[in-house]
């Protein structure tokens, strides 16, 4: 078999490719492998490739854009980018694996479809509409990105959308060197918000310097030579600190972050080097990136974070770093790469969203709701999910009306609205317009009918966290309180009974709300049950901790109550 | 003209074309064509110099 792994973005996001490449020569050792790479960043693909007999391609960006350039016009350019394509569409892949995740790389994935090809990855539909064939590349549209739940690694998804399963093995690229006693820093990185500031870095150095024994390398690309000159001339006399910014391959560069015993800098090549070379790293994150998807790989590493680069204070990053170097525990809040996963340390954090977006894509379950608040946006997309139900079993009978388009339409504004307001539902609509955008073109009975199958499917999900009985509960809730603050007992006592037999205890904090509740009957303290009726039910109702029985009975009885 | 300028006044004619080739025939392969070449040139604009990652396009 033949297969094309394309691969457009910086030296970064290949690197992060290297082990899917290796898994992929190991499950097919007699296979054709080909990789599609940028002409500028194919350096990081080279020495790989070589040793996994995988044919490297170098997309010429500047060679087809200079007919553009030299007024010759877009003819010519169009004529180069043919002439580029052409050996690689005669090639025929079976089998062309996209792992770019953007629009030009969608196009140019189409293109090299020889229309037998199995296509993952990004891809164009006949008609020019985005296609996404395979599910991992499917949850990358979705969850994946700044801002985002997701919490797997880049070089993971990649694999999926590969489909292959890494092995330790895959991750083996560099002979086993011998350690020296230094320490690996990288000042840049390809953004200004990802990079530490120059005066912030002398006084990291200036402290490591006294602390630590060994040498300090600094490392980078041309590009931050001036960087570097700054912080060296800041620094003044510290002789075991060596600027070699600027004056390294990528081969020296892989030898020297192999060679050494810790790597500090932010979301930059280096670091992905580190996670190849089985180097521990201290990273530097902030909001512009996300160490869940890009962090360091190697057990031990850790990562400060903060909104933005600045915020982390210098000491912070000396401390920490002296504490990896002597094999310490933290010294403060970080996140710690530990048995190949990352977790936090000095800080808790609710991992609903995450648990929510695995229940989605795995068959992990659903999360407790986390907290006492009502599921408000599940609610609303229970409502708007049964509104779109009814149009389409409209549609079904009669055809489309103008007024069945019209109120889907506000059924897809709705969930644009309700994405931007409620975070917790934005994984579930995410998902949902993911799985829309997948359907692509077909006739128009089959559009209907997947559209009500994915419509049932969200109506489904939203119910996992808003039941109607809840509700109906609730408004039988706050109607037997107000009885009894009008000391109606002889009407409130049905309603009582009818509340106690529709829930079922589950763990303590319930089970002292129900105690109490009985306790203020027993005392005929009415005003006090109707307050733990009115404040302390619904909290526990919200929060999970009591569970609904008989709830569609419940529903049938007393649906008149929910008003 | 700077080849930025360049670049832009490429691309305005190209999805010019696009648009007429869509018009008269359709989304076909002449249009994937002219759409690939558009996209890489939008890309150059939006990373400018690529000093960001391509990535961030999704």
């Amino acid at each position: 078999m033949a297969t094309l792994v394309i691969q457009l973005a910086r030296f970064g996001d290949i690197y992060q490719t290297l082990p899917t490449l290796k898994a992929l020569r190991r499950t097919q050792p007699d296979g054709e492998i080909h990789l599609l790479v940028r002409e500028r960043f194919a350096e990081a693909a080279e020495d790989v490739a070589r040793d996994l007999d995988v044919h490297l391609h170098k997309f010429p960006t500047a060679k087809i854009l200079k007919p553009i350039f030299i007024d010759k016009g877009e003819s010519e350019a169009l004529a180069e980018l043919e002439a580029f394509l052409k050996p690689l569409k005669d090639r025929r892949f079976e089998r062309v694996i996209n792992l770019s995740f953007s629009p030009f790389s969608s196009y140019l994935t189409q293109e090299l479809d020889s229309g037998e090809a199995e296509i993952r990855g990004y891809t164009r539909f006949d008609d020019g509409y985005l296609a996404i064939p395979d599910d991992p590349s499917a949850y990358f549209y979705a969850q994946v990105g700044i801002g985002k739940p997701n919490r797997f690694h880049l070089t993971s998804i990649f694999a999926s959308v590969a489909g292959v399963d890494l092995e330790p093995g895959d991750w083996r690229f560099q002979e086993a060197f011998e350690k020296t006693d230094s320490v690996i820093v990288h000042l840049g990185a390809s953004q200004a918000a990802k990079t530490y500031p120059g005066e912030l870095w002398v006084t990291v150095l200036r402290d490591l310097h006294e602390k630590f024994s060994g040498r300090v390398i600094l490392v980078g690309n041309t590009a931050e030579i001036g960087l570097a000159t700054s912080v060296m001339n800041g620094l003044g006399d510290a002789e075991r600190v060596e600027n070699r910014v600027g004056r390294s391959s990528l081969a020296d560069l892989w030898r020297w972050i192999a060679e050494s015993r810790l790597v500090i800098g932010a979301d930059s090549s280096p670091m992905q080097i580190a996670s190849l070379t089985g180097t521990p790293v201290l990273n530097l994150s902030c909001a512009s990136v996300s160490f869940w998807e890009t962090g360091p790989l190697v057990n031990g590493s850790r990562v400060l974070v903060a909104a933005e680069m600045d915020q982390i204070p210098p000491a912070r990053i000396t401390e920490e770093a002296i504490a990896m170097l002597e094999g310490r525990g933290p010294e403060g809040e970080c996140v710690i790469r530990a048995r190949d996963e990352f977790c936090w340390h000095g800080r808790s954090e609710s991992p609903f969203l995450w648990q929510l977006v695995k229940a989605l894509y795995t068959e992990s379950d659903f999360p407790s709701w986390p907290n006492s608040t009502p599921a408000t946006g599940f609610q609303r997309l229970f409502e708007v999910a049964e509104l779109a139900l009814l149009q389409l079993e409209q549609w079904r009978k009669s055809g489309p009306t103008p007024t069945i388009t019209s109120i889907l339409a506000s059924v897809d504004d709705i969930l644009v609205k309700l994405r931007e307001l409620d975070e917790y539902s934005a994984p579930v609509i995410d998902w949902f317009q993911c799985q829309r955008l997948r359907m692509g073109p077909a006739p128009i009975e089959k559009t209907l009918e997947a559209t009500y199958d994915l419509f049932e499917q969200l109506r489904t999900i939203a119910q996992v966290y808003y039941r109607p009985e809840l509700k109906v509960l609730l408004g039988l809730t706050r109607s037997v309180a107000a009885k009894l603050r009008e000391f109606d007992i002889e009407s409130a006592s049905a309603d009582i009974e009818i509340l106690l037999n529709s829930t079922k205890v589950e763990n303590s904090p319930w089970a002292s709300v129900l105690t109490s509740l009985k306790a203020a009957l027993e005392r005929k303290d009415f005003i006090e049950a109707a307050d733990i009726l009115e404040y302390d039910f619904p909290e526990q109702l919200h929060g999970g901790s009591m569970t609904i029985s008989c709830e569609s009975e419940l529903v049938a009885n007393h649906s008149a109550s929910d008003t | 003209m700077s080849e930025e300028e360049k670049l832009k006044a490429a691309l305005a004619r190209l999805e010019h074309s696009i648009r007429k080739v869509i018009e008269t025939r359709g989304y076909s392969r002449e249009t994937r064509a002219l759409k690939l070449l558009s996209e890489l040139i939008q890309e150059q604009l939006t990373n400018g110099h690529t000093r960001h990652s391509t990535r961030s396009i999704r």
